[in-house]
């Protein structure tokens, strides 16, 4: 018997495969989806503890979770390294996410919550799509069974939390004024971007790295981001990292005004809800500053960033997961706003810092890459095509490739900080991941820039002409269009430099133009010769004669008259 | 020239609430099917091109059966005619409400006209779209390859499915998510999404030297049509051995419950 290879798309699939390829059309057309957080149902009874649902247990917990939690529940799977935060060491009994007092062991239906929601940010995926309720418990039950010292004969102390006080512009004030008493800013900062004074020397219980939390990205919130749960954390602490409990400091009311306070801080924009930047046509000069009034008339955008692991060196512990944008044009200029959180300023730049060579050994750069803050400077950059595309083909979103050329302007902290050049953007083009960026000689830089950071927040104002001399390396922005535009970003202290960066997949940006006089003109010939179609018609089927004899004819007509005028 | 009325509604209208109905079911109902298909966050809303495609090819089937008959194209064509030519006026409330309506809809057609030239030239501001293939045609090259393992003994299998495992975590993890549900940390940032290989549209539907040609050749290696500028997925020929990767395509389909494609067999 002879044995051949069905060739998988003009044989057997067939029709299966058309709708097949229309599911997944819907999905790529779908904008970025939303990070929304999920809540989880806590089931009123529970699996009762045995030896056969511990068995079950340790069967689960070896097929999904000791790739990251270790066959012994020491933290230290295969993948440990790699990730940032690490996985949790499970032989302490040391856990984050409690409704119990600060030091006692959780209730095991916050653990079932944690292990169902999965820890937003982190590497810890949710489990309640793929386990059953009675296998939660069972890993449950084995997972505690590694720290069982800490479990056994203790009753753990439950926090009981009353009645929401709703949130008001009074509730936030008076919760910022406890925020600031209780000097959460040390850690957290002045604006809660987790740029504090000590934000970066703290060390968890394990002696890793660990940074507070930033406010502004509301959609990481660990243990969950409703006032109840932000209430719920500095309540309890967060047992094994330096962040304390407040559970002796505040009565009931201030914890709900200081959760409330925390919430507010969440930006506007989600990330992915829309991938197309409008700039804002407007008379006069463009602003030069992030201050200007003018950009508060414009709709940002917001760009979730991945860590770049398409090609060695790949990062997936990416500090900066979202940039926010705005864009402002006249008749001759077009300027950008670029704000991102970063909790480190990095003017300084030190290429010696990092050996890139030994960290393109392995497939994925490890963790501890970040442990140590490196003197590397912070740089963002926004990637357009150099020439703008006629149908859906683009340059691959990461640096273009070859043939298909990418214009990069990339901010440096350093230049920006140095203040010798006329812009802290360096213009580069692209030919794909593989060629090395290539500046532009010094003619073609005709960018302008003003940046400044403050309490964790970096924000850059890039201009330049709507179009340059330089056609075969510049883009050149023409308005009505859908441009496509990407960005990248570099966090310098967690030695991000290269490639070890985030990066985002295409969006736009279109140049937003009052509607031109020929669409009126369109409408108006359409109207007419409706209109007319219409008349015509209606005397056709005035003459029953003329009607009996043609009537298919005139149906027919009818009906691709629609068509053709659509 | 007045027709006896037959029982029950004109066709034209039994059409029209069939292409307002379908019309209806896609833009309400739809969404939330193809969410529950694609296991999705968020309803999935039908684009408007594959709209518009979807309503003129309704309206094309209607009007076949319609014109399949000629009793049936007469009664279609009836309130057509009417609705052009106006009804007598016989003081009947009915025929001056008649009259009215059919002046509204007079009016109104070529206005409704103009008003669609006037969007369709104005600049639009929402992202294009753009149809994709999925699943294009695999090289010959890759054709026939077969998993060495799979003719492996029983231990080397299960020893290659083991490694296989810890490679897959390690490597596609980020992206494909360690329940191999497409929802690795890293997919929120891409527009389209690492494959969900629990889905049943993904690797179950292909055989395992698809899977090896899509993992060696990543993004750079797909056809036009199936949109490689917009794939994050990686080259992982430059960093991993064709042996490794024929290990990973073993915990791949193992971690995701599914099975590949079973070669066709020809006599
Ligand atoms: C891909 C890696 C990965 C896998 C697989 C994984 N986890 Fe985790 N898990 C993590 C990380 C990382 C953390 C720590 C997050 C932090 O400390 O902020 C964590 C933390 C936890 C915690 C601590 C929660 C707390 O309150 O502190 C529990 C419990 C847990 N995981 C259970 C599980 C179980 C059960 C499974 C398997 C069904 C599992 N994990 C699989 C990465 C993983
Ligand atoms: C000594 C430093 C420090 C102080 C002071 C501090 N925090 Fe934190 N906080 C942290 C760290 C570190 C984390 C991150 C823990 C982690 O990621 O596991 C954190 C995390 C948090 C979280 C987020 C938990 C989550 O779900 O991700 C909240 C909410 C929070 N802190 C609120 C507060 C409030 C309110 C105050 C003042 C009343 C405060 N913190 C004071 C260090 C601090
Ligand atoms: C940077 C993110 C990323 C990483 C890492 C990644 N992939 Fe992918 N992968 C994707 C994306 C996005 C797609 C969907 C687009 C496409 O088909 O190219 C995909 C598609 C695939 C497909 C095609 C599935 C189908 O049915 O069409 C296979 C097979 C695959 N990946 C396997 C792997 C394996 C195995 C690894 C690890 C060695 C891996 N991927 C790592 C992003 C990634």
């Amino acid at each position: 018997m002879k044995q051949a290879y069905a060739n998988i798309m003009e044989t057997s699939l067939g029709a299966g495969r058309h709708i097949l390829s229309l599911v997944l059309l819907l999905i790529f057309l779908q904008p970025l989806f939303l990070y929304s957080q999920q809540e989880v149902d806590i089931p009123g009874t529970r699996l009762p503890e045995s030896e056969e649902n511990l068995a079950k247990g340790k069967e689960i917990y070896t097929e999904r979770c000791s790739f990251c939690h270790g066959e012994e529940g020491d933290g230290g799977g295969p993948v440990a390294d790699y990730l940032f935060p690490r996985p949790r060491d499970f032989q302490f009994g040391v856990f984050k996410f409690r409704t119990t007092q600060d030091g006692d062991p959780p209730l095991d239906s916050d653990l079932y919550r944690t292990i169902s929601r999965g820890i937003p940010g982190t590497a810890m995926p949710e489990w309640g799509s793929l386990l059953s309720e009675d296998e939660r418990w069972q890993v449950i039950q084995y997972v505690k069974s590694f720290g069982a010292d800490f479990f056994e004969g203790i009753e753990p102390v439950v926090i009981e939390i009353g009645d929401e006080i709703s949130a008001s512009e009074a509730v936030v004030a008076e919760g910022r004024a406890l925020y600031e008493k209780m000097k959460c800013a040390e850690c957290h900062g002045e604006h809660g971007r987790g740029d504090g004074s000590s934000s970066s020397t703290l060390m968890n219980d394990w002696g890793y790295k660990v940074y507070p939390f930033n406010y502004a990205e509301s959609w990481k919130f660990k243990g969950g981001n409703r006032a109840r749960d932000i209430y719920m954390r500095f309540t309890t602490g967060v047992n094994g990292t330096p962040m304390p409990t407040f559970a002796l400091n505040l009565n009931e009311e201030e914890r709900w005004k200081l959760a409330h306070y925390v919430k507010s801080v969440a930006r506007e924009v989600v990330a992915g809800s829309e991938v197309v930047l409008v700039a804002k046509l407007i008379d006069g000069a463009l602003p030069t500053s992030a201050d200007d009034a003018a950009w508060q008339q414009t709709q940002g955008l917001a760009i979730p960033l991945a860590g770049q692991i398409i090609t060695k060196p790949r990062w997936q512990n990416n500090s900066i997961t979202t940039i926010y944008l705005r864009a402002i044009y006249n008749s001759d200029e077009i300027a950008f706003l670029v704000e991102w959180d970063d909790r480190t300023k990095n003017v300084t730049h030190d290429d010696s810092e990092v050996d890139l060579e030994a960290l393109m050994a392995d497939t994925y750069v490890p963790a501890s890459h970040l442990y140590e803050e490196k003197k590397l400077r912070d740089a963002i950059s926004l990637q357009f095509p150099v020439k703008l595309p006629t149908g859906p083909e683009k340059p691959h979103f990461f640096w273009g490739q070859a043939g298909k050329k990418v214009n990069l302007w990339k901010w440096h902290a350093d230049r920006a900080e140095s203040g010798e050049h006329q812009s802290a953007v360096l213009e580069l083009n692209g030919s794909g991941y593989k060629n090395a960026l290539q500046p532009q000689p010094d003619s073609s830089q005709t960018t302008v820039s003003a940046s400044d950071w403050q309490n964790g927040t970096w924000r850059a104002v890039i201009r330049r002409s709507l179009t340059t001399a330089d056609k075969t390396n510049d883009i050149q922005f023409e308005s009505g269009k859908l441009i496509p535009l990407a960005v990248q970003a570099w966090d310098g202290a967690r030695g991000e430099t290269d490639k070890i960066m985030g990066l985002s997949a295409w969006g736009y940006v279109t140049l937003d133009s009052p509607t031109p006089y020929s669409a009126y003109l369109y409408g108006l010939l359409g109207v007419l010769l409706a209109a007319l179609f219409e008349l015509w018609l209606i005397r056709r089927v005035r003459r029953p004669s003329a009607n009996v004899a043609k009537s298919e004819g005139v149906g027919q007509t009818a009906v691709l008259g629609m068509d053709s005028g659509a | 020239m007045q027709k006896q009325k037959k029982p029950g509604m004109n066709i034209f209208y039994k059409s029209l609430i069939t292409i307002i109905g379908i019309a209806l079911f896609l833009e309400l109902f739809f969404p939330y099917l193809s969410q529950w298909i694609a296991g999705s966050e968020n309803p999935l809303p039908v684009p408007g091109t594959l709209m518009f495609m979807y309503l003129v090819l309704a309206g094309i089937g209607t009007l076949v059966y319609v014109a399949s008959d000629e009793t049936k194209f007469q009664e279609f064509k009836e309130p057509l005619v009417e609705m052009l030519r106006g009804r007598e006026q016989k003081e009947g409330p009915d025929d001056k409400t008649h009259n009215h309506v059919r002046m509204a809809i007079l009016v109104a057609f070529p206005l409704l006209v103009g008003w669609y030239v006037f969007n369709q030239s104005s600049p639009s501001l929402s992202a294009p779209t753009s149809l994709r293939i999925q699943h294009p045609t695999i090289p010959q090259t890759y054709e026939k390859l077969k998993n060495p393992f799979r003719e492996a003994s029983v231990e080397e299998l299960e020893q290659a499915t083991l490694e296989g495992r810890v490679l897959y975590q390690k490597n596609c993890r980020p992206c494909h998510g360690t329940k191999a549900a497409g929802d690795g940390p890293m997919a929120r940032a891409f527009r389209l999404k690492p494959a969900n290989f629990t889905d049943p549209g993904t690797i179950a539907t292909v055989v395992e030297s698809y899977a090896f040609w899509r993992i060696k050749t990543g993004a750079p290696g797909l056809p036009r049509e199936a949109s490689p500028w917009d794939s994050a997925m990686p080259v992982w020929g430059d960093d991993l051995t064709d042996e490794e990767i024929w290990k990973i395509i073993l915990a791949e389909y193992q971690t995701a419950g599914v099975d590949p494609r079973k070669p066709e067999k020809l006599e």
